[in-house]
């Protein structure tokens, strides 16, 4: 498709009054689903970032981990893709906790480079173990309910697009829920704020930096279970979220959980619409400007704040 | 003939107000003294000065030449000098190659390195720091930090020094080691500007003083002056100590 | 800081060129490319030091300047019947200005966000790549075959990332000598203080991504041409961005020679892993980054340096962990 078509194709949409109404709303429904999801691993992620200033690369691939899980019990037992849910979040929480506690925390303060490389080190051993476990070849569920949807508005909502956004936006008020009022998440956001007064006042920086990247990886491996009821997967998808990953986390604001809720949806909306414009083709290509643009004009996010600062 | 000059400065943190309308003006050649308790803004107000912090308001002149929008190397590049508080050495380089960028990249801009280096060895040896120009950062000792970050603002041949508590954390013979250098590097022409709390050595080089308190200049004189100043004694100096230091001064 | 310095070195770094120099004399076509790709990742691992191992500026994704090099001389000798060498410099110069330009943005981007920037550069790069006819999309482009047959291309395109290399260790030596090292050195280490001393960073950080960019660009160039056949999948590559800092940080970030060992060291393993154990080179890569990371965070020659004992192994990690 060349530049000439695109503004082509454009003016015809917005000369098109009675389509372009009808696509509207159905974009923006799909938009606001999918920016749920979006919101959602921008979460698992960001908090990683936010708290301890890591670049968690292979967290895309653990997302995928994830929904293995689901696709192995689900055909295993035949146990309905939700109901696993539990099951992904349990085992991503362990494998994470372990990862950190033996893995990352040997290097936590060793910099940018070695933890990137150490993080993406760890992605290329997921994918190989996801290779050699499932192979290459895509997975899916079929749940019963796939094609089902129902109207509103003129819009057309799955019914999966729909659950999958309510347990995203759960989970991530939840999380939300967690951080502010608990003790345990109060404890991890002092650590991120200075870790050396949170060592005085007693706080165990290893095991908070360990039970971090186990929530982190928990959230990714319930929205793992989630993306498979809707797409399949193959060990090499997760590097398809990165970019996602980044652009939520920085629009929303360093460790932001509501920014990322909030710059989620608004991806989704903008990917969205900028696919409608210009074709499924250059989805990647818009995702990817927007991404830089953010990084370029908005580092500190939608807020202007840093992280609870 | 003022050397810098300060007309209304002001610096705004995100509502929290630093330095609130400070006026002040240095003359050549003096050491010009600036205390006040933690968190007066002494430290930002020398940020202002070199440009690491933009200001909100008000203005900054050096030798006429106003400072406002200028960025860090440009301020040094004009004649200005700074040690850091926390000193910032460059932590992989040993003694001798941090102090190399200042004399490589300060106002001379010297690009032939042993020409630069000869310079730097005399400066090194001016500070007590010769014998130990091969070491790593990590390997000396505090003291030891705080001479290289005065040799480091020296070998830009300055025409004003900000000094930033260069005497904290040190001994009574390492403070004196160091008024000691400090005085002659004012001898040779230097305008110094120093924050200190060691009040002993602050009032003891110092033409004037000025103090400031939450941001704001609550006096500017002469070291007997700020010693008798009745709002100064109330909020830093403390009326023992004013007792000890004017019978000091009264001395001589 | 390792210092290479020393008359003695200059006499064995002489004799090994030579020694490389004849090598093709003697040896099969498959050791001739192996050494060929060993150069080329030399070459790379080397660009990567100067705008990271000196400067401080992790770009991760500094790849896209292969791909660019790759696709500016695919397409200029395919559509535009350039010969290989005005391609080759158009490339090199582009791919500088290209990141003059980029950098504008970017370079003003600090520590994380710089790097994740680079990333994102890759894949923007990647997929505008995959949707223009102009470099032939997704299917990629054939450049025409090197004239002269296999043999011969085997010698060129050995003596050109050989002379590639060479080139790159005698920049990066001179730099590390020259007041610009200086400069690198001091805005990696402390880009504020640097300023206060008198360096504006902007000019300095352009400059070293320029250069960077230029002998990435010329090795993807090659790379081109050797292969006679690019796609952007293949050129706008992750994994071998990652690699090239594998590479840099093994061998010992800001120095001048580490890169070069461990570029050859890793592209050693990784030829020796995939024809061995194809299925698990992925997984033998990344134990080898986790590992690489974990106890030689400053290079090998740091840990001979420091002596090989597990203790001092060890000691490295506790500096680093929680």
């Amino acid at each position: 498709m060349e530049v000439s078509d695109f503004f082509e194709a454009s003016m015809n949409f917005i000369s098109n009054h009675e389509k372009r109404d009808h696509m509207l709303g159905q974009v923006l429904v799909n938009g606001v689903l999918q920016g749920g999801f979006y919101a959602c691993i921008g979460v698992s992620f960001s908090i990683v970032f936010g708290i301890m200033r890591i670049i968690n690369l292979a967290q895309g691939t653990q997302i995928i981990l994830g929904a293995y899980v689901t696709f192995t019990i689900s055909h295993l037992i035949g146990l309905d893709p939700f109901l696993t849910l539990p099951i992904s979040i349990v085992s991503l929480f362990f494998l994470g906790y372990m990862i950190q506690k033996y893995v990352i925390n040997l290097v936590a303060k060793g910099g940018l480079i070695i933890t990137s490389l150490l993080t993406f080190g760890l992605n290329l051993v997921l994918i190989n173990i996801a290779l050699l476990i499932w192979k290459a070849d895509f997975k899916a569920t079929n749940p019963w309910y796939m094609g089902m949807s129902f109207e509103v508005a003129g819009a057309t909502i799955p019914y999966v697009r729909l659950i999958i956004f309510v347990i995203a936006i759960l989970l991530t008020v939840f999380l939300e829920f967690f951080f502010r009022k608990t003790e345990t998440g109060n404890s991890i956001r002092a650590t991120s704020l200075n870790p050396k007064a949170a060592q005085l006042m007693g706080i165990d920086i290893g095991k908070t930096y360990s039970l971090t990247f186990a929530i982190s990886s928990a959230l990714g491996g319930a929205m793992g279970t989630l993306f498979i009821l809707a797409k399949p997967v193959s060990p090499f998808t997760g590097g398809d979220f990165l970019i996602i990953l980044f652009s939520v986390a920085i629009l929303g604001g360093l460790g932001s959980i509501e920014g990322a809720l909030l710059s989620g949806i608004i991806l989704g909306m903008i990917e969205a619409f900028s696919v409608m414009l210009l074709g499924i083709e250059y989805q990647k290509i818009a995702l990817n400007l927007i991404y830089l643009s953010i990084l370029i004009f908005l580092p500190k996010g939608l807020m202007g704040k840093r992280f609870y600062g | 003939m003022f050397i810098l000059e300060g007309k209304r400065v002001t610096k705004n943190f995100e509502g929290l107000t630093a330095v609130s309308e400070v006026d002040f003006e240095i003359r050549e050649g003096e050491i010009f003294g600036l205390i006040g308790p933690n968190g007066s803004g002494k430290t930002t107000l020398l940020n202002l000065i070199s440009g690491i912090f933009p200001l909100t308001d008000g203005e900054i002149h050096f030798l006429g030449q106003r400072l406002n929008d200028l960025k860090p190397h440009q301020i040094t590049h004009l004649g200005i000098g700074r040690t850091f508080q926390i000193v910032r050495a460059f932590e992989g380089m040993t003694v001798k190659e941090n102090a190399l960028v200042g004399s490589l990249f300060g106002t001379k801009k010297e690009k032939h390195i042993s020409k630069a280096m000869k310079e730097v060895e005399e400066v090194l040896d001016f500070v007590g720091l010769g014998a130990k120009r091969d070491y790593k950062i990590s390997e000396i000792t505090i003291a030891d930090r705080k001479r290289l970050e005065l040799a480091r603002a020296l070998v830009m041949n300055p025409k004003l020094l900000l000094l930033d508590e260069v005497m904290a954390a040190l001994n009574p013979r390492e403070i004196e080691d160091l008024m000691e250098m400090i005085l002659t590097v004012n001898s040779k022409g230097i305008t110094i500007l120093v924050i200190e709390h060691v009040m002993k050595a602050v009032m003891g080089i110092s033409q004037r003083i000025m103090v400031l308190h939450y941001g704001k200049r609550i006096a500017l004189g002469s070291p007997k002056e700020i010693s008798e100043n009745e709002e100064v004694i109330k909020c830093y100096l403390g009326e023992r100590f004013v007792r000890k230091e004017r019978t000091f001064l009264e001395r001589g | 800081m390792v210092s290479w310095g020393g008359k003695r070195w200059w006499w064995i770094g002489g004799g090994i060129c030579l020694f490389l120099l004849l090598l093709p004399i003697i040896l099969r076509g498959y050791w001739i490319r192996l050494l060929t790709n060993m150069f080329m990742f030399a070459v790379l691992a080397e660009s990567v030091n100067i705008i990271a191992g000196y400067c401080g500026y992790l770009a991760l994704g500094n790849m896209f300047f292969f791909g660019l090099g790759a696709y500016t001389v695919a397409v200029l000798m395919t559509k535009f019947a350039f010969s290989f060498f005005p391609a080759l410099l158009i490339a090199g110069l582009g791919a500088s200005l290209f990141s003059v330009i980029v950098g504008l943005p970017v370079l003003r981007l600090k520590g994380q966000y710089f790097l994740m920037g680079t990333v994102g550069l890759l894949e923007l790069l990647r997929e505008i790549t995959t949707n223009l006819s102009l470099t032939g999309g997704g299917q990629g482009i054939t450049l025409p075959i090197f004239p002269g047959g296999a043999a011969a291309a085997n010698y060129f395109f050995y003596y050109f990332m050989f002379g590639l290399m060479v080139i790159s260790v005698a920049c990066t030596f001179y730099i590390s000598n020259s007041y610009l090292g200086y400069a690198f050195r001091a805005i990696k280490f402390d880009e504020d203080a640097a300023s206060v001393m008198g360096i504006n960073p902007a000019p300095y950080k352009t400059a070293a991504w320029a250069i960077s960019a230029f002998f990435t660009s010329l090795a993807g160039a090659g790379y081109a041409y050797w292969m006679s056949y690019i796609d952007p999948g293949e050129v706008y590559q992750i994994m071998p961005s990652v690699k090239m800092y594998l590479m840099m940080v093994l061998g010992g970030a800001g120095t001048v020679l580490g890169p070069i060992a461990g570029a050859f060291f890793i592209e050693f393993i990784s030829e020796l892993v995939w024809s061995k154990f194809l299925e698990l080179h992925l997984l033998i890569l990344g134990l080898v980054l986790v590992f690489v990371v974990i106890f030689t965070p400053r290079g090998f020659i740091d840990l001979f340096q420091r002596g090989l004992t597990p203790s001092k192994l060890l000691s490295g990690i506790k500096a680093s962990r929680i």
